[in-house]
């Protein structure tokens, strides 16, 4: 079972949830939470485990092997990205605006390219007790997000395990690339005007994609119904509210779990969890 | 002409909010442009008149014809990007997947995929409910944000700027360290880079600095939230001398920010003096 | 030898584009014959990345030795130095015409290009 935890907007609390909600299921039961946020990856800042390895994730770029090419330029006229160009006698790569495609390797008249790398970033695995988390960090000036996020997800758990997916904001590319493989979405959403506005646009990308979804409601105020009067109306169950509270924002800018430091949240997240296997479960039969 | 682009490497810090602020200290100096164009909001406060709608076609979608397709499945093989699968008796494009990177094409024996323009989003152009220019953007759902629109955006509000007579370009910049925020830098003369007191806002910043100093780009820096944790902000101070960018401002953990959102106001229409005082004090700053 | 300047338009008259990867085209004056004439650079005016490489690509295969603009970016300052072509920047505001007065009476400062 993969749950993607997902928000249009930054800042919304996708970190908060997936990092407390981790840490709960991982009491129990064996858990990997993937932080796919590569280009900002935070999760391993709240969940702090020794026990770590690294390794590096690299991407084709074209080697071009000069005694053979007849500088033609076919590769540079069929680049989209203007990565490879070339010259009256030289060929020159551009390593961070290539994506990979393979076309000049493929096209090249002389056979004359073949497959170099670029670094594009890096995996970390990381485990203590139940909970493993694997963390996806794009190298800067790189353009391979998705790229990045699909290799990270590939890092898949020996045996039976809930994978949580720490999904990035936004209802673009990097986002699709996450909630493809996930089986449930859970979506955070702030009682705002930009909260509420950017979650229809990803409850409404979800549904195309026809994926199963609830919503957990952050920064939750007594009165503020924006965001459960929409889930009425677009029938999608809300599982639980994260009130806004001074104490909450001073816990995670320190970097710490709010179940641990504040009282009444590991209650919230136990029952979370609880309603979101429910829903699961509901799904599956 | 000056072009500040606003960034934060992560979401929720306050850009947005700050960016509308500073396009009405401007007045009508200043083109403000939305650049986050996944998710769009500033149009929310904003709430824009007489706007012209423009399409915008960026990169290639694959298509194949099924009548000169012999379904030898080149084109699935050869694609990188799992675009193509073999369903229902036929080789299929995803649409969202595919990377308009034209390989395909390239390679079908038969040459029956054409690569066809993608219609990506809409861009705009408007009047701002304060009756200042505003240029904006969305992307379509599950469109590619490669930056190109990013790109169009910009530009199309340089043009307005050097028509108008208006000396100042504000821009609300892309979240994160991709594609679209690497777009945004192309011109840019100097970023305010709005960052928050937490552990998080910190990490992103180490990052963001990292990619403005890949470009060589002038930059300062405001502290949202400073009094959430005034230890973050000593270290985020010492981290920005450390990179020669100044910090113009702190601002403190604040209700007054959710108060005007809730009320589709800018914070220089939320009735709290210090925050309009503060706004002016960085817009004075940024115009020099 | 050819000269190109980076151009918002195709005469004289025209005035000087400052950028390079996303002018709208290169004004080209062949400085022996007299001979001008002018490509078109559209297709890199929306590119969002790697607009500067291919434009370099571009003056260098129509045999331009010599550019003067407002300011190129590092990427195509290194296609221009690779294929030879001499980079004279920090032109301002001025049409094609008085551009390119500055430019025989040897007024214009070379970009060095680390």
């Amino acid at each position: 079972m993969i749950v993607a935890i997902a928000s249009g907007k930054g800042g919304t609390g996708k970190t908060l949830l997936a990092t407390n909600l981790a840490h709960i299921a991982g009491e129990q039961n064996n858990v990997r939470l993937f932080d796919l946020d590569v280009e900002e990856p935070n999760d391993h800042l709240f969940l702090k485990f020794e026990n770590q390895s690294t390794e590096a994730v690299k991407n084709m770029i074209p080697l071009v092997d000069e005694s053979l090419c007849t500088y033609c330029g076919i590769c540079s006229q069929i680049c989209e990205y203007h990565a490879i160009i070339t010259l009256a006698d030289q060929v020159m790569v551009f390593p961070e605006l290539c994506h990979s495609c393979y076309g000049c390797l493929e096209l090249c008249p002389e056979n004359a390219i073949s497959e170099g790398f670029k670094d594009i970033g890096t995996i970390t695995k990381a485990a203590n007790g139940k909970l493993s988390l694997v963390t996806g960090r794009l190298r800067i000036s790189e353009t391979a997000t998705t790229a990045l996020i699909s290799r990270t997800q590939k890092v898949l758990p020996d045996s039976e395990t809930l994978q949580i997916y720490d999904a990035p904001p936004g209802t673009s590319c990097p986002f699709i690339e996450t909630a493809k493989r996930a089986d449930f979405i859970l979506l955070v959403a702030e009682p705002t005007p930009f909260g509420l506005h950017d979650m229809d646009l990803v409850v409404q990308t979800l549904r195309q994609m026809d994926k199963p979804m609830a919503v957990v409601v952050n920064k939750s105020e007594p009165g503020n119904t924006l965001i459960e009067d929409y889930c009425m109306e677009k029938n999608i169950a809300v599982l639980a509210r994260i009130p806004l509270r001074d104490d909450i924002a001073r816990t995670y800018a320190t970097g710490d779990l709010i179940i641990d430091k504040i009282p009444g949240m590991r209650y919230l997240f136990v029952e979370l969890l609880r309603r979101l296997i429910n829903e699961t479960e509901t799904m599956r039969s | 002409m000056k072009e500040i682009v606003v960034l934060s490497g992560k979401g929720g810090t306050g850009k947005t909010s700050i960016t509308a602020a500073l396009g009405v200290a401007a007045g009508g100096q200043a083109v403000v442009v939305d650049c986050d164009v996944d998710a769009a909001n500033l149009h929310i406060l904003y709430q824009p008149q007489n706007e012209q709608v423009h399409e915008f076609y960026s990169g290639k979608l694959a298509v194949i014809d099924y009548k000169t397709c012999s379904a030898c499945g080149v084109c699935e093989e050869k694609c990188r990007f799992d675009a193509i699968q073999f369903e229902d008796g036929r080789y299929v494009i995803d649409e969202v997947s595919c990377e308009g990177c034209s390989v395909c094409s390239h390679l079908c024996p038969e040459k029956a995929i054409t690569m066809i323009e993608n219609k990506t989003g809409n861009w705009y152009q408007s009047r701002s409910r304060f009756n200042h220019w505003f240029v904006h953007a969305r992307l379509g759902i599950g469109q590619e944000n490669s930056g190109k629109l990013v790109s169009k955006v910009k530009q199309e509000a340089k043009k307005l700027a050097e028509t108008e007579h208006i000396p100042y370009l504000i821009v609300d910049g892309p979240p994160g360290v991709g594609c679209p925020v690497i777009s945004v830098f192309s011109g840019t003369s100097h970023v305010l880079i709005v960052t928050e007191a937490t552990r998080s806002g910190l990490h992103d910043l180490k990052r963001l600095v990292e990619l403005i100093d890949f470009f060589k780009a002038a930059a300062s820096c405001v502290i949202n939230k400073y009094d959430l944790n005034e230890t973050i902000t000593r270290e985020i101070e010492a981290f920005c001398r450390a990179h020669r960018i100044a910090v113009i401002n702190r601002i403190p953990y604040n209700g007054i920010f959710s108060a005007a959102l809730r009320n589709n106001q800018t914070l220089m229409e939320a009735g709290d003096p210090m925050i309009i005082d503060k706004i002016n004090e960085i817009w004075n700053h940024l115009k020099t | 030898m050819k000269v190109a300047f980076t151009a918002q338009g195709k005469s004289w008259k025209d005035l000087i584009d400052i950028r390079f990867g996303r002018a709208k085209g290169f004004f080209i004056v062949d400085t022996e014959s007299g001979e001008t004439s002018f490509i078109s650079n559209t297709e890199n005016v929306e590119a969002a990345h790697g607009a500067g490489t291919s434009a370099a690509q571009s003056i260098a295969s129509a045999g331009v030795q010599e550019l003067v603009t407002g300011k190129v970016g590092p990427k195509a300052a290194s296609v221009l130095k690779a294929a030879g072509i001499r980079v004279l920047s920090g032109i301002g505001y001025a049409s094609i015409e008085e551009a390119y007065e500055r430019y025989k009476r040897g007024n214009l400062t070379e970009q060095s290009i680390g």
